[in-house]
């Protein structure tokens, strides 16, 4: 692992996702927040990896497996939240629907 | 295996490289630069694991996680007018700054109190590829894993579908 002391890899882990519960916290656009949660899920993806690699059984796969699961999950969120701001863009032009996303983030504020 | 000096010194090179882009991901108004940023920052920690000799994860941070996800957002952004987003915020910036800074001292006075955390890194699994598919495909170990995920996809991507289907 090229010898990098893990209290590196893991405090690297952490400040990207603080930066990344930052960008949650200050964005509007649902798009922003997907962005910002991918974010989160990438500095997590680090810290697992560096765990598996340099944790207690580093000839084990299985921490990898974990990482690889969670790579998944992220990408499959955001497909479907990609996919949920579309309906909602679609709702919103109807003017029928309850515009919920208006009330705190909008799917599209400058529009 | 790299020397000592060298796989620190490129660490701290792809580190910085992540950490600004990811600053810039979140600070940028224009959604197209945030998502150009976004990857940025995914390419540089595929190449975090690949110095950790993890080179299957780095592909699939690299073409799954990185360059899936940025076309899917790319595509989506670009679909509609990427104006700027509005400086009217959800959460004041300073009071965001404040929370996401309180975490990550948080989280560094944590990773400080374990102690096995000063260890030296382990050793590389020789024909690493060949023992995580095998370990996938092994009933007594993650097949159930493998057949879950697989499942999650589908599901994703039926309701994909569904919720974007037209009207």
């Amino acid at each position: 692992m090229a010898s990098v002391p893990l209290v590196w890899i893991l405090t690297l882990g952490a400040a990207i996702f603080s930066v990344g519960v930052y960008g949650v916290l200050v964005r509007r656009r649902l798009i922003g927040l997907l962005i910002c949660a991918m974010l989160m899920f990438n500095a997590v993806v680090l810290t697992l990896v560096a765990f598996a690699r340099a944790g207690a059984a580093p000839l084990d796969v299985t921490g990898e497996i974990f990482a690889l699961v969670v790579c998944v999950l992220a990408t499959a969120t955001v497909a479907l939240g990609l996919a949920l701001v579309k309906a909602l863009r679609q709702m919103n032009e109807t003017a029928t629907a309850v515009p919920f996303a208006r009330q705190r983030y909008d799917v599209d504020a400058d529009r | 295996m790299m020397p000592l000096q060298t796989g620190r010194i490129v660490f701290l090179c792809l580190a910085a490289i992540s950490l600004g882009a990811a600053l810039r991901t979140v600070t940028a108004r224009r959604l197209v630069s945030a998502t150009l940023c976004l990857g940025i920052t995914g390419v540089a920690i595929a190449g975090l694991l690949l110095l950790f000799a993890a080179p299957w994860m780095a592909g699939v941070q690299l073409f799954v996680a990185t360059g899936g996800v940025v076309a899917l957002l790319i595509t989506e952004i670009t679909a509609k007018e990427a104006a700027p987003e509005s400086p009217r915020r959800s959460v004041q910036p300073g009071a965001a700054a404040l929370i996401a800074g309180g975490l990550f001292g948080v989280l560094v006075w944590m990773i400080q109190q374990v102690p096995l955390l000063g260890t030296p890194n382990g050793p590389v699994i020789a024909d690493g590829t060949a023992q995580l598919g095998a370990a996938l495909t092994d009933p007594l170990r993650h097949l159930l894993t493998f057949q879950a995920v697989g499942l999650l996809l589908l599901v994703t991507l039926l309701g994909g579908v569904y919720l974007g289907r037209g009207r």
